[in-house]
């Protein structure tokens, strides 16, 4: 007898609808999968044999073909288990009800017989909902992840018996349900502040500014200053994140098996900070069967690259093409799959190899070789995608032990940065530009009004300081989202002299 | 020469055991070493409408394992192609198959462990 089912696999991100089809025929006995399973989904013929022995049903002593169509795409993981077992159940005429094909059924199976979680199943959920199915049968420990998709009933299984039992309606399991707004209302709690750095009331305003137009940052300053510090608490003034942005992340962290078992719904902004020597494909994904990388996890969140000169040079060349466009796609010989990338870059570096090149107190050891070439371990064309660029000075310790000068807590700066994003989102609606930091030259001749002062101030500056065009292009984006800050529609002097701060680089001041 | 012997007259008593236990039990001995060019198998039995390939394996000690683990992959392949000729032989791809093994240990010619084990591989 044959039957069939709907089960679902993953491509990417993207979850695709499989059938599961089971014949059971007399002959010699045996047991095939076929459809391009690869070792997991072989490997699943012992699991659902132990497992519907030791949940007391009859394994069928007859020849078992398992047919996983469409046959031409490579499948691969234990989410197979139970839709084969019970497609040989229902084969086997142990399902007394008849089956009518609106469930879609994923699980790995333990040789017990219970069901243990798999991966991507906020993908599979959202294809059930495009693909019309609006029963899904989830592991347990993965239903909470797939309840987050509206219109759709999730139906938790701990165990095989028992979603036979509820497939023959001897039983019923009630639909999971998440309650979201109760979800979301955890994304503010952060266990860092911005409060919480001493001082460096100059790098404090200049993140504010960076988190207000998703403009990415290099700090660079002595070690010991704060700049790691300073980019561990950039997440709390970024704004919040929407439902969607969460499913986005999500999605990313369930197919990496990165999602906490007890919570996996991220609600907060992610912040990623890899040791420089991570390879390139750690950094922007990779893998016979591609992977997200850092970047990809880093999604609507801040990637941060401590002692930037030192991670290795192709790692950080990749980099380019993702901080243009917000995605990386990722092409190999089994597949090629695209992940988003939209993260905010934040940089830190000393000046030098020994760290105190430029400090007022602290003598600098390097040789202006040394000094050359640490720095141009980082290249022009990715320096030129950071728009700013600033120092972080050595904080002295009348400052590291003065109460007052304990900065703003993270929550106020959050509020000014929410108004401007607001406004910037006002002015790009209806494109695929969210903030400042994406504008083209376009929309920098359209958006970014001066006043006849801060015309006059540019243009000194582009003759003093021997400015380039591409840096005419960073600081007109910059100087918009001071007076975005400012709820200003004109961009005033004070806005431009704070943009030409932001380009020490450009200036030759240190690099 | 003697060792050898013994050695058969234990393989011997082994089926002799194995095929008094099946009758007992039920079964129908269709066939009892069946032969052919490029293997044997020791029994077919049938018993509701299902026929059985049985391997016997009988083992004077356990000093080296037990008898059941003696029937490597290589046999078990042999087995299955045999089965599959008899199949087609004598007709019977209506009825259900199975591949028992009985696994006998003897010590001092005195049968010491019996185990029928149903549905011991597949193809």
């Amino acid at each position: 007898m044959i039957s069939k089912l709907y089960s679902a696999a993953l491509l990417g991100v993207e979850a695709f609808l499989v059938e599961v089809e089971v014949d059971v025929t007399r002959g010699l006995p045996s047991f095939n999968i076929v459809g391009l399973p690869d070792t997991a989904v072989q490997e699943s013929r012992e699991r659902v044999r132990a497992a519907l022995k030791n949940s007391e049903y009859q394994f069928p002593m007859q020849r078992i073909t398992v047919n996983l169509a469409p046959a031409d795409i490579k499948k691969e993981g234990p989410a197979f288990d139970l839709p084969i077992a019970i497609g040989i159940l229902i084969a086997n005429d142990e399902l007394t009800q008849v089956y009518d094909n609106s469930f879609i059924i994923i699980g790995e199976l333990s040789l017990n017989g219970r069901i243990r979680p798999v991966s991507g199943v906020l993908s599979v959920a959202l294809m059930a909902r495009g693909k019309g199915i609006n029963n899904l049968i989830v592991p347990q420990e993965n239903a909470r992840e797939a309840a987050i998709v509206d219109g759709i009933n999730i139906y938790p299984a701990s165990d095989l018996r028992q979603i036979v039992r509820f497939l023959n309606e001897e039983i019923s399991i009630p639909p999971f349900y998440v309650n979201k707004e109760e979800l979301m209302s955890h994304k503010d709690e952060y266990s860092v502040d911005f409060s919480d750095v001493k001082g460096q009331q100059q790098a404090k305003r200049a993140l504010e500014v960076a988190a207000a137009g998703g403009h990415n940052v290099i700090m660079i300053g002595p070690p010991g200053c704060g700049k790691t510090m300073l980019a561990k608490r950039i997440p709390t003034i970024l704004p919040g994140l929407t439902l969607e942005e969460s499913i986005e992340i999500t999605r990313l962290y369930s197919i990496s098996n990165l999602a906490n078992k007890r919570d996996p719904i991220i609600t907060k902004r992610p912040f990623r900070a890899p040791h420089h020597t991570i390879s390139d494909i750690g950094l922007i994904g990779g893998g016979a069967i591609p992977k997200p990388g850092e970047i990809s996890l880093a999604h609507h969140g801040v990637l941060f690259l401590d002692e930037l000169p030192e991670f290795s040079r192709s790692a950080l060349e990749s980099l380019r093409q993702p901080l243009e466009s917000g995605m990386v796609s990722i092409s190999r010989a089994l597949r090629s799959v695209t992940y988003l990338s939209n993260f905010m870059l934040i940089a830190a570096a000393n000046p030098c190899p020994c760290g105190y090149y430029g400090d007022p107190e602290k003598q600098c050891t390097c040789t202006s070789y040394q000094i050359q070439k640490y720095r141009s371990k980082i290249s022009g064309p990715l320096l030129d995608r950071i728009d700013i660029q600033i120092e972080v000075p050595r904080l002295n310790y009348k400052e590291l032990v003065n109460r007052k000068s304990d900065g703003e807590i993270s929550k106020d700066i959050r509020t000014r940065i929410e108004k401007a994003r607001e406004i910037q989102l006002q002015r790009f609606i209806g494109r695929s530009i969210y903030n400042n930091a994406q504008m083209s030259r376009k929309d920098i001749e359209k958006y970014g009004l001066l006043s006849n002062d801060a015309w006059n101030l540019l243009t000194q500056a582009m003759e003093k300081l021997k400015l380039s065009a591409r840096a005419y292009d960073k600081i007109l984006k910059l100087a918009r989202t001071i007076s975005d800050l400012e709820l200003k529609e004109e961009i005033q002097t004070a806005h431009i002299a704070e943009a030409i701060q932001y380009r020490s680089l450009d200036r030759e001041y240190l690099i | 020469m003697s060792r050898d012997f013994n050695l058969r007259k234990i393989g011997y008593t082994g089926e002799d055991v194995a095929r008094a236990y099946l009758i007992k039990n039920g079964y129908h001995i269709l066939e009892k070493n069946y032969k052919v060019v490029f293997g044997e198998i020791d029994i077919i039995a049938e018993k509701n409408n299902c026929v059985c390939f049985i391997e016997v394996k009988s083992r004077k000690s356990n000093k080296y394992g037990l008898p059941e683990e003696a029937i490597t992959p290589y046999k078990k392949n042999k087995i299955v192609k045999v089965a599959q000729l008899y199949i087609k032989q004598k007709k019977l791809e209506k009825k259900y198959f199975r591949f028992d093994v009985i696994a006998l240990s003897f010590d001092h010619n005195l049968l010491k462990d019996f185990k029928h084990i149903t549905n011991a591989f597949c193809e």
